[in-house]
């Protein structure tokens, strides 16, 4: 056999584990999607815990006044809940756009935290961690600066929280604002909905598990003390937040109900940069992360990096030998002794793929249009492809900063007001 | 000498000449020679298909040749073995074997290597008892030194059809380059229009049964018999084997006689393990339609559950009377 026969069959095999895995958390997160909206909401808190909500925000003069706004309309008892938004050494308007928020609500409890160069700009773990150390409350909710949370966003996490006591954070629904703005703004909202159904509410119903996002979380503030607070090692910090709280046997939940909405880049250039950045996290963490698949004192944490490991390696790799296989057979640089069965496994798994993704807008409203699923049947070959440049990208910065300057940020995708 | 009696005397003089004439013109008009022949034949076609044509064919009573793809690599495997049981059996019934020769285009054939290539595929099938008489190639591959080769290791050539169907005419470069002892056929499509005497009427293994008895219907009609290749004297010296046939004498290989008898494998060669790659590869094959039934279980459940939710978001969200305001979870 040779050695592109041998990657053919590592192709095949690797795409059916991925499929069968997509296929049943599809299911699963649509099971979970579909129970969760027929059982009723629950009874609201009689003592709602105090709440304070952090907003890390680095140069967000655009967007920074429109989620404040969106985080005072909270549906939250307004004297149980706090808004700390921590200025991470602004060079814009920031600081000059909050202060007129706070000036329009004189009577609510905002705290903006300013930071110089010394203090601050060292990533969104440190500014959390300065945003921690300055709140009260017992439940923490992190929002990004261009989050615009549903009124009901925050008491739906909260009741979700205190509800169980195992929970040690709950994860809300991102949507996507701008997704009829541009063409790859509709592509990140198919994906933000499809990774919820999967990745979410389907790994939660089948495994108990959930990621952080980076924005829409709630989390108890004795979880984040005894983690240390957020990993300043890692810029963004969630999915090690998610591994951290795993470890300790405490679990995070999927709230659907909680909404949240967030724009996607509309440049092809930004859109890489900030998965790339958010990969490059990622991989950080999980590359910590390995050691604790073999620890069978890890707990929950095992499977939680094992799938991770799995959805990012596997995939990646997956698509990688495919794209290379399918290149080069259509050069006829090489020929498969599997080339038939090749390409009818990577068809099957292709038309798979399109369907669950498919099947998870299904779940949603105003998504379910003929033009998103014309849109979906491309995305092995537009997001699918994207994920690989990004991933490189990802692993070529990380080896960089490794080299080169330990602690350098990435770059992020500049902000619009829409 | 009365006239009556000379106009007799002439007569008969004409009447005994009469058949000596007949031969004289039969001998300036063009000989037409056809023959079928099946191509596109290699190992892992189906044999049973295989077993049937040549069975068919013994029980039409014609003349065939098979042509046979070149083997190259994994030679011993029991496949191949299988597949020259059956070529030894329909050679043993008067079939005549032709080697396709490598293709320009094929990578392995890349370097100028396709007469050692060529050799080497020889050599195999004529170490399973499968001696190809003639060599198959393609017209236009007689243009360069490897169409010189192989007329200098052939006595006999078979050109393909040509793609774009154009007809193979006795002034082709075939003809042109060949020499006074080759024997050139071209190989034609059905239907296909062609001037040279000596065709092949070339049929697709892989085709229905029943559209190879339609072609072999028709041809039978034809004012041309279909003749054996057997018929004909053959040459071949590739590599280090020289092969001679002839009908008469029969077959000799690298000095041997061989008298194209049948005779059954043996059973250890149909019980060798298989783990070349091609047997890998019919291993896999059930596995195609496993992942189908699969992809579509997967499918329908998918679709219910698709149904299920548009029913309850129409239910919930979009019915004015019944709006519960829902947050769009």
């Amino acid at each position: 056999m040779s050695l592109w026969d041998a990657l053919s069959l590592f192709v095949v095999i690797s795409f059916w584990l991925l499929s069968g895995l997509s296929v049943t958390l599809t299911i699963c997160g649509l099971l979970y999607q579909y129970r969760n909206r027929r059982t009723a909401e629950g009874a609201r808190l009689h003592s709602p815990p105090f709440v304070s909500v952090l907003v890390p925000a680095h140069n967000e003069s655009a967007v920074v006044c429109r989620t404040a706004e969106a985080l005072l309309g909270l549906d939250y008892p307004a004297d149980r809940y706090e808004i700390i938004v921590i200025n991470d050494n602004s060079t814009d308007d920031t600081a000059k756009v909050l202060r007129r928020v706070q000036a329009r609500h004189p009577d609510r409890r905002m705290t903006v935290v300013s930071t110089d160069a010394t203090v601050g700009g060292k990533g969104r773990s440190n500014a959390l961690n300065i945003g921690l150390s300055v709140s009260r409350g017992t439940v923490l909710a992190v929002y990004s600066a261009d989050s615009t949370p549903e009124p009901r966003a925050l008491s739906a996490l909260v009741r979700h929280l205190m509800a169980d006591p195992k929970l040690g954070a709950v994860a809300g629904k991102i949507k996507i604002r701008n997704r009829n703005a541009s063409l790859l703004a509709k592509f990140e909202s198919i994906e933000v909905i499809s990774n919820q159904c999967l990745n979410q509410a389907g790994c939660w119903q089948l495994l108990g598990l959930c990621a952080l996002r980076g924005t829409n979380f709630a989390i108890r503030r004795r979880v984040v003390e005894q983690i240390g607070g957020w990993d300043l090692k890692s810029p963004s910090g969630d999915m090690e937040i998610g591994f951290q709280v795993a470890r300790m046997g405490n679990r995070i939940k999927y709230v659907p109900h909680a909404v949240a909405w967030e724009s996607a880049p509309e440049r092809l250039g930004d859109r890489v940069s900030r998965r790339a950045g958010r990969m490059a996290d990622d991989m950080g963490t999980l590359a910590c992360g390995f050691k604790y698949v073999f620890d069978a004192s890890a707990g929950r944490m095992r499977v939680d990096a094992l799938y991770h490991i799995l959805v990012y390696g596997l995939k990646l790799l997956a698509l990688l030998c495919a794209d290379v296989l399918i290149l080069l057979s259509a050069l006829g640089a090489i020929t498969l002794s599997f080339g038939g069965l090749f390409a009818l496994h990577c068809a099957l798994t292709g038309g798979l793929f399109v369907v669950c993704l498919i099947a998870a807008l299904a779940g949603e409203i105003n998504e379910f249009t003929p033009q998103n699923v014309v849109l979906i049947a491309l995305m092995p070959f537009t997001s699918l492809q994207l994920f690989i440049v990004a991933a490189i990208k990802a692993i070529s910065s990380t080896l960089l900063r490794s080299i080169k300057k330990p602690g350098r940020k990435p770059r992020r995708a500049e902000r619009s007001a829409d | 000498m009365s006239r009556r009696r000379l106009a007799a005397w002439l007569l008969c003089a004409l009447m005994a000449l009469a058949p000596a004439c007949a031969d004289a013109e039969q001998e300036a008009s063009p000989r037409y020679i056809r023959t079928l022949l099946f191509g596109d034949v290699y190992p892992f076609i189906d044999l049973s298909k295989l077993m049937d044509i040549v069975e068919w064919m013994r029980e039409e009573g014609q003349p065939y040749a098979l042509m046979v793809m070149p083997i190259y690599d994994n030679a011993s495997s029991p496949a191949m073995a299988r597949f020259c049981d059956v070529l030894r059996y329909a050679q043993s019934l008067g079939a005549a074997i032709v080697l396709r020769a490598p293709l320009s285009r094929a990578p392995e054939t890349e370097g100028g290597q396709r007469m050692e290539r060529l050799a080497l595929s020889f050599e195999h099938y004529a170490g399973y008892g499968v001696y190809p008489l003639a060599l198959a190639v393609p017209e236009n591959d007689l243009r360069d030194q490897f169409g010189r080769e192989l007329l200098a290791a052939s006595r006999t050539l078979l050109t393909l059809p040509r793609e774009d169907a154009a007809p193979i005419t006795e002034g082709s470069m075939a003809y042109a380059q060949a020499s006074g002892e080759h024997q050139i056929i071209a190989a034609v499509h059905p239907g296909a229009a062609t001037t040279a005497r000596a065709t092949a009427l070339y049929l697709n293994v892989d085709a229905p049964l029943s559209e190879l008895k339609n072609a072999l219907d028709l041809e039978k009609r034809s004012v041309t018999p279909l003749a054996s290749l057997r018929a004909l004297s053959h040459a071949v010296d590739i590599g280090d084997h020289h092969l001679r046939y002839a009908p008469d004498t029969g077959l000799i290989y690298d000095g041997a006689p061989d008298a194209l008898r049948y005779q059954p494998m043996e059973d250890d060669q149909t019980e060798r393990p298989r783990d070349d790659t091609k047997a890998m590869a019919e291993r896999l094959e059930p596995s195609g339609r496993g992942a189908l039934f699969f992809a579509l279980g997967a499918c329908a459940l998918l679709l219910l559950l698709i149904v299920l939710l548009r029913r309850q978001i129409r239910r919930l969200f979009l019915r004015p009377s019944t709006h519960k305001g829902g947050d769009g979870a």
